[in-house]
């Protein structure tokens, strides 16, 4: 015990303040990654445009479909005990097809198999920012992008033929808001663990296609949860798919359940315990293999 | 891995330059093309099996959704479930034949990107020949299988219901190839604007993967200005969903499923003519 | 564009391999018009061998994409093999064999073997001649240990061999090599150079694009060179040398010191200099465009009697830097 607590004290103030100072870094980091994502977006955005055209068609389709099956009589009577209406599902189309762009057409693995495969990871992983704070903020940036030049457009497409969902009251609008956000969240932290299972397995994109398939169909893309048999309500709620797509659109409708609203936060808790492990053990595997 | 040095060769010179042999079968190499480019994937059969069973879940979950809808509602624009399959079935099953012999068609804008059709235009035959005979994509095989299963189950079951009568079903191969047909010619056309724009893909999803998706569902449920996008402007409705109309008793007349072939052949060619005009660009001969 | 029009170049006849004729080509990049190839004309006669060499961006590989069918021209005629690349493409194409150093012709996917088979079905070579002619070649180039590898698991050097086998398959009249022994080591390089020559003496046209001079002076008998679009070279290696200019040394060895003689003496005068003088050794240069080596030998011998001389040329990549010197600039406009 030499010294006495004061080196220790010293000690305690240095590690305060470089982790201070490494926080800060960190976020300036990340908003910088931020924008460079977003800025990274912009030099396609024509081809984007046309592309939101083709976005705008598939909405169409599953508007007319759904006002196909509920119009006529047996349709109404068929619909009436689910509370479907023409105007319901279409909202919901748009709504859906909105949200898609930020939290489905996510790049493959937030691009970090791509970074495996080319050994750019070994260089991001000597960085100060975590390869997870690096990829999630970077493709934040890629989310926000496709949030103003595909999303918005999408919507305002689809809106002008159907017009848009919106909730309610005051609470309704922060409550979706922060749905839409904890969405991405949520998407982001499913694409990055994709993305990390590069480090294992070549079978990245097979995970990829995977994710994509299960959050189409579980997350409800197209048939809202309400149209699904009794039985399966409860199973695609408490399933994180429906957290990206199904829940935060319905927020916007203004009619999100409460076991909805605890499974996408409980999930959002959870994703990001399993990314923050995920990444420890893929550092873990590289320092064994060595790169 | 040593090199044998020359003095070692056989006696015999290297043969000297001569008339080039004569021109193959086109359709011979182009089968010969293919199967040879599908052995050398069916190399890694693992890969093969992964990609197989998620093109196969994909459009699994593609077909659930329609199926909760039909399964509460009984039809789609006023088709039942098995008319809705088959209309369904020969559609993608079509455009899975397409990609399945289009090769790297769909990759046309990096090809240019990157100058890589330079080398196409050494070959001893038509570039957009050699672009279609190259790599076909054998994971198309397994996008076939949920197409196929979905048509198969209805033809059954529309057979037995008395739908389909003979003279029918025998016209459904022949709307098939059209479609096929009028696959090729809307991804040859869209492909050949990557000679003016380079970047080709997110258009192509405007021309090639909407439409596609669109008219695997009775367009009659469309808006007036869908229904003509789909019939005039992207005219993949007119091989499938106008004949088959007819074939079903659901409408139209002989004309629409007479149409067929001769609008498939008619989108060939000014689809052909669009590529002679872009290649002649990308040469430098055009504007 | 009246300076466009196309110019009447040397008569193009039957026995040439290659002819151009006053072609011009200019891209646009940009926005501005840049002329890559100005009224370019040569003719190769079936058999030659001749180096292409220039700097980078002097209009040789837009030379060679014309005479492929790639490009069009902007004016001027073009034949090869007897066949007009733009109009007659695929028989040019049958005709002729191209390697590109840094791009593979090869299906990318396949094993090796499978290429050849394709490329063989699509030349029309029958069964039979193409085993024989693979024999040969791996004879001659090794390919032999990887013709069941894919073709994008070789390495550079097999992948090189594996094109040259390929552009050779259907035995072409023509052959464009563009680097073609780049990053190959010493024995393969040696191999690819033998096999060139007994092409070369088989009767092929080969027309060689390079930067190595190495390849030059072992293989070609014509250089031609391009500097900003035109053609500001077109002889033999041993007259390029002596149009540049550059100076010859030569190294005389003498019977005894040579007394007096020393380095820097009044240049004007003499068409030698000299260089060093070392005991028994002097180094001098002199230009053959003004003097002559029995010259030069007959003043050395007043110095001391000779005993023996070693005379090294002008390095050719000196000679073409010379040439490029010259001409500095592009061909804006």
């Amino acid at each position: 015990m030499r010294g006495g607590g004061s080196p220790c004290l010293r000690e305690g103030f240095a590690l305060r303040l470089e982790h201070r100072i490494r926080t800060s870094v960190a976020l300036r980091t990340g908003l910088r990654l931020t924008r460079n994502g977003f800025r990274r977006g912009l030099q396609y955005r024509g081809a984007h445009m046309v592309n939101n055209a083709a976005s705008a068609i598939f909405g169409v389709v599953f508007i007319a479909i759904w006002r196909s099956v509920l119009s006529g009589s047996a349709g109404r009577r068929a619909a009436a005990p689910l509370h479907l209406s023409v105007a319901w599902t279409a909202h919901y189309v748009v709504a859906s097809q909105s949200l898609l762009w930020i939290t489905v057409f996510l790049p493959f693995g937030l691009g970090l198999p791509e970074a495996v495969r080319n050994g750019q990871v070994v260089a991001d992983l000597t960085r100060p920012v975590g390869l997870w704070a690096l990829h999630m903020g970077r493709e934040a940036g890629g989310a926000a992008y496709n949030l103003v030049y595909r999303s918005l457009p999408v919507a305002a497409g689809l809106g002008l033929m159907v017009g848009l969902p919106r909730p309610q009251t005051l609470l309704g609008v922060v409550a979706a808001l922060a749905l839409t956000a904890v969405a991405v969240w949520n998407a982001l932290c499913l694409n990055y663990l994709v993305g990390i299972s590069a480090f294992w397995t070549t079978e990245a994109r097979a995970a990829h296609n995977l994710l994509v398939a299960l959050v189409f169909a579980l997350g409800c893309a197209e048939v809202p949860l309400r149209a699904f048999p009794a039985p399966l309500r409860p199973i695609l709620v408490w399933l994180p798919f429906g957290s990206l797509l199904s829940t935060p659109a319905l927020a916007w409708m203004g009619s999100v359940g409460l076991p909805a609203v605890v499974a996408a936060v409980a999930w959002a808790l959870t994703l990001s315990a399993v990314c923050i492990l995920a990444t420890r053990a893929a550092r873990r595997r590289l320092a064994v293999q060595g790169g | 891995m040593s090199v044998p040095q020359p003095e070692t060769a056989p006696g015999e010179p290297w043969p000297r330059p001569g008339t080039p042999g004569p021109a193959p079968s086109w359709t011979r190499l182009y089968g010969r093309l293919l199967t040879v480019s599908l052995r050398a994937q069916w190399q890694y059969p693992a890969d093969f099996l992964i990609g197989a069973a998620t093109t196969v879940l994909l459009s699994a979950t593609e077909i659930a959704g329609f199926a909760v809808i039909l399964w509460r509602f009984h039809h789609i624009g006023g088709w039942g479930p098995a008319e809705i399959a088959l209309l369904y079935g020969l559609t993608r099953g079509a455009y899975a034949v397409h990609r399945l012999g289009a090769g790297d068609l769909h990759r046309a804008g990096a090809y240019v990107q990157s100058g890589e059709y330079d080398s196409l235009l050494l070959r001893p035959c038509p570039p957009l020949f050699a672009l279609l005979a190259r790599s076909g994509r054998i994971q198309q095989l397994a996008a076939l299988i949920t197409p196929m299963t979905a048509a198969g189950i209805a033809i059954a079951h529309l057979w037995s219901s008395g739908v389909l009568r003979v003279w029918s079903a025998a016209c459904l191969p022949l709307v098939f190839l059209c479609a096929v047909a009028m696959d090729y010619a809307v991804g040859i056309a869209t492909f050949a604007f990557a000679f003016w724009l380079v970047r080709v893909d997110e258009f192509s999803v405007l021309t090639v993967d909407a439409p596609n998706t669109a008219a695997s569902f009775p367009l009659t449920a469309y808006p007036a200005w869908l229904r003509w996008y789909l019939s005039s402007a992207i005219p993949v409705g007119v091989c499938v969903f106008f004949p088959l109309r007819f074939l079903l008793g659901r409408g139209g007349g002989w004309i629409d499923l007479a149409m067929a072939p001769p609008a498939a052949a008619a989108a060939l060619a000014g689809a052909l003519w669009l590529w002679r005009r872009g290649e002649s660009r990308y040469m430098g001969t055009g504007t | 564009m009246s300076a466009r029009v196309a110019q009447d170049g040397p008569a193009a006849t039957a026995a040439d391999a290659v002819a151009l004729a006053g072609v011009w080509r200019s891209f646009v990049v940009g926005g501005q018009r840049r002329v890559a190839l100005a009224d370019v004309s040569f003719r190769l006669p079936a058999g030659s061998f001749a180096a292409y060499l220039g700097p980078n961006g002097a209009g040789k590989s837009t030379t060679v994409k014309l005479l492929t069918g790639i490009l069009h021209p902007d004016a001027g005629r073009i034949l090869v093999a007897g066949f007009s690349p733009q109009r007659q493409r695929i028989e040019v194409a049958r005709r002729m064999g191209a390697v590109f150093g840094q791009r593979t012709q090869l299906w990318w996917d396949l094993p090796v073997r499978d290429s050849f088979d394709l490329l063989a079905a699509m030349y029309g070579v029958p069964d039979a001649e193409a085993r024989r002619r693979l024999g040969h070649l791996d004879d001659i180039l090794g390919i032999g240990g990887f013709m069941t590898t894919p073709v994008r698991q070789l390495s550079l050097g097999q992948r090189v061999r594996a094109d040259l086998a390929a552009a050779l398959l259907h035995t072409p009249q023509v052959l464009f090599l563009d680097e073609p022994t780049v990053g190959l080591d010493i024995v393969v390089r040696e191999a690819v150079r033998r096999f060139l020559r007994e092409l070369h003496r088989g009767g092929t046209t080969i027309l060689l694009t390079t930067h190595d001079m190495g390849d030059v002076e072992a293989l070609c008998s014509r250089v031609l060179v391009m500097g900003a679009g035109r053609l500001v070279y077109d002889g033999s290696v041993s007259l390029l040398r002596a149009t540049a200019g550059l100076p010859t040394v030569a190294t005389i060895t003498f019977d005894a010191a040579p007394v007096g003689l020393a380095p820097a003496v009044d240049p004007q005068r003499r068409a030698w200099q000299v260089l060093r003088v070392t005991d028994t050794l002097a180094e001098v240069s002199f230009d053959r465009n003004r003097t002559t080596l029995g010259e030069v030998l007959t003043e050395a011998s007043r110095f001391a009697s000779v005993r023996d001389v070693h005379l090294s040329e002008p390095d050719l990549a000196a000679v073409l830097r010379r040439l490029y010197e010259e001409r500095p600039g592009t061909a804006e406009g």
